[in-house]
């Protein structure tokens, strides 16, 4: 029966096609012209096809399809040429630059008083107009001078963490508030259980993260060793303790409920300078004798190098927020290793950067369930049977001197500074999670991406995952020419983008929010 | 014209105190059919409201086989008196048909055979069973390349060279 298919009537049709997914549409939309017209011409269908392309997920608003097409379009554009709608400019003090917690649209920061002490804990919901989300701004007192905050808008929690160095371990040293009433934290264990096994060492909070119930807290401990832990908030129990063995951990997130990624360095004796070959770890905590995954780089086998990364924040956004919102598993690391090759007179250096979704990383590990630890060399990351390729030395000018870099999604931002000109550009990596290849009557799902690596005579080296991303450079907006950008002073958002600007005297900083 | 051939609403044998329908398909071949089993089909009730109105009823004439009308009012019987949101007028339209078990065996049939039902089951309005088939369509597709779906479907190609190129240049974000 010829084209019986095609003899079904077009809501029939349309009903069909609506079970299907990104890839599949896109490959059935090529099969004939009737199949084609009906699939653009109908706004649901895009408005599938195009969140699927960007990485997002539809938040179930009454606003209608037609609409959130176009709202979806825009914000796509908007991120490409910057089409800001409007700014904000935020001010705080803080002693720690650009120590906010990002979590999903709502940024929580220091406030300031008279005394300048902060003692208040500032909370902004960053608006958009194209995702339809109102600004909310609400402030917390938090009765003394707060050193960390962490929000999670999705569990309604603040967390933050008394000044210096805390006495007690555990639940003892913090405080969980609710962000909508501002009162204590119903679901959170009373503070002041300590893990009966966990030595009483005063000790140094490095970094924290928190994944549903559970926190992740890098310590330094009075000998400067650092470790990692997760605990429970709502019960107090520990639930895995990572010592810190022959080598140091540096700093250590959650990439999803279930890994941790941290990073270490080999030498014990200097862990302030963070020396050593370049390591990044994953481990599966939850599941009991899991190999510890090791990704490294071998050509900083023998150097002296210094690694760090940057990961996307978990989104912990929540279903309201507007029309469409970020699928929170499309997260990226930005891993870097700079080693010095040369000092005096004339300093060099090797750099590498590897930008690698989580997805990649997570479906290796997931890939090789060996039963020990592996130490994985890092051109082994890529896709299933992808390995990497060395790029040919580039004509490309040498990348001038990086400010700062901030991840957020699948976007990477980063500020680089011209040495002569002082020209300051913005260059954002808009990297697809599925990305289609679409050739004629075929299809490839372009998941993951090939590594790309290589040497320029300089010595300065890069390593590039060649994920299928676009690269939008563009110099600041106007608004912002001529701003003293503060190391590390760039920030990521949903919506748009946060400059950092440091004032006089380092301690005011001026933090401007720009949104579609 | 075929013969309009009318029911007697009076005389009810079996078990059931549901009126009678003649159905007649495009083979003519004519089908005694409870009108309870029928009134999942938005088509069928219309029907019937009519014969209502006009206080005359008659063989209602389908455009398509016995084999594929059979093959529906085993649908409907299955599910007689059993209530499905998808096929309630009044309720909001779910987003997407649940999966039940027994429509999937009663679709394992040929590619045909399933085009030809979701075709019957659209004639006569019943959304639960459209939406049954078309998930079943759906499957057959899923992850299939252009030309593997063009085979499944029985669809051809008719972009010119130029216009095959054109749209898989665009590419969306």
């Amino acid at each position: 029966m010829i084209a019986a298919f095609l003899l079904l009537p077009d809501d029939a049709l349309l009903y069909v096609f609506g079970l299907l997914q990104y890839a599949d549409l896109l490959a059935l939309q090529i099969t004939c012209s009737r199949i084609y017209t009906l699939i653009l011409n109908s706004a649901v269908l895009q408005y599938n096809i195009e969140l699927a392309a960007c990485g997002m997920i539809d938040g179930g608003t009454t606003i209608d399809t037609q609409e959130r097409l176009q709202r979806l379009r825009t914000y796509t554009l908007a991120w490409r040429t910057l089409g800001w709608a409007d700014h904000n400019a935020l001010t705080f003090v803080t002693e720690y630059l650009s120590r906010y917690s990002n979590s999903g649209s709502v940024i929580g920061y220091h406030g300031t008083d008279s005394t300048h002490r902060r003692r208040e804990i500032k909370m902004t919901q960053l608006p958009s107009k194209l995702r339809g989300v109102r600004e909310r701004r609400a402030d917390l007192d938090a009765f003394m001078y707060a050193r960390d905050v962490l929000v999670d808008a999705s569990q309604d929690l603040v967390v933050y963490t008394p000044p210096g160095i805390p006495p007690l371990l555990n639940a003892g040293g913090y405080y969980f508030r609710s962000l909508s009433t501002g009162e204590p934290h119903g679901l959170a264990c009373s503070p002041g259980s300590v893990e009966p096994g966990e030595p009483q060492v005063p000790r140094l909070r490095i970094a924290l993260d928190i994944c549903g119930d559970y926190i992740l807290e890098n310590v330094e401990r009075e000998s400067r060793v650092r470790q990692l832990s997760v605990w429970n908030w709502k019960t107090g129990a520990v639930e895995v303790y990572i010592p810190r063995g022959d080598m140091e951990i540096n700093s250590g997130r959650f990439l999803d409920a279930h890994h941790l990624l941290f990073e270490r360095a080999r030498d014990p004796t200097s862990p302030r300078d963070r020396q050593g070959p370049a390591y990044l770890q994953v481990i599966a905590w939850r599941t009991p004798g899991a190999p510890l995954h090791t990704f490294l780089f071998p050509e900083f086998m023998q150097d002296r190098a210094h690694v760090s990364f940057e990961l996307s924040p978990a989104q912990h956004s929540s279903r309201g927020d507007g029309c469409f919102f970020p699928d929170p598993t499309n997260r990226l690391i930005s891993a870097r290793a700079i080693v010095a090759t040369a000092t005096a007179p004339r300093v060099r250096y090797r750099k590498f950067h590897v930008d690698i979704p989580t997805r990649t990383l997570l479906s290796y590990v997931a890939d090789h369930p060996s039963e020990d630890s592996v130490i994985v060399p890092w051109d082994a990351w890529g896709p299933r049977g992808t390995r990497a390729t060395p790029a040919q030395p580039s004509d490309r000018p040498l990348r001038p001197f990086m400010v700062a870099v901030a991840v957020d999604g699948m976007r990477r931002v980063s500020l680089h500074t011209a040495p002569d000109s002082q020209e300051t550009t913005l260059t954002i990596l808009d990297y697809h999670p599925r990305r289609v290849a679409r050739a004629a009557g075929g299809r490839a799902v372009v998941e993951g991406g090939v590594i790309e690596a290589g040497l320029t005579g300089d010595g300065f080296g890069e390593v590039r995952t060649r994920l299928p991303c676009i690269v939008s450079e563009l110099p600041l907006p106007a608004a912002l020419a001529g701003l003293a950008v503060s190391p590390g002073g760039v920030g990521l958002c949903t919506d748009g983008l946060l400059f950092f600007e440091r004032d006089t005297g380092d301690h005011l900083e001026n933090v401007w929010a720009y949104t579609f | 014209m075929p013969t309009i051939v009318s029911v007697d609403d009076s005389t009810v044998p079996g078990e059931g105190s549901s009126r009678l329908l003649l159905l007649v398909s495009s083979d003519n071949k004519h089908i005694v059919v409870e009108e309870d089993i029928m009134s999942r089909s938005r088509f069928i009730s219309k029907q019937v409201e009519g014969f209502e109105a006009t206080s005359q009823r008659h063989a209602i004439l389908l455009p398509f086989s016995s084999f594929v009308l059979n093959k529906v009012i085993e649908y409907c019987s299955h599910y007689r008196g059993y209530y499905l949101l998808e096929d309630d007028p009044d309720a909001a339209p779910p987003g997407r048909s649940p999966v039940r078990e027994w429509d999937q065996e009663f679709l394992d049939v040929d590619r045909n055979m399933l085009l030809r039902i979701i075709k019957a089951a659209h004639y006569l309005e019943i959304k639960s069973l459209v939406g049954s088939c078309a998930r079943a369509i759906a499957d057959m597709i899923r992850g299939k390349t252009t030309e593997e779906m063009r085979e499944i479907l029985g669809v051809e190609n008719d972009f010119t060279p130029e216009e095959e190129h054109s749209p898989s240049s665009k590419c969306t974000g």
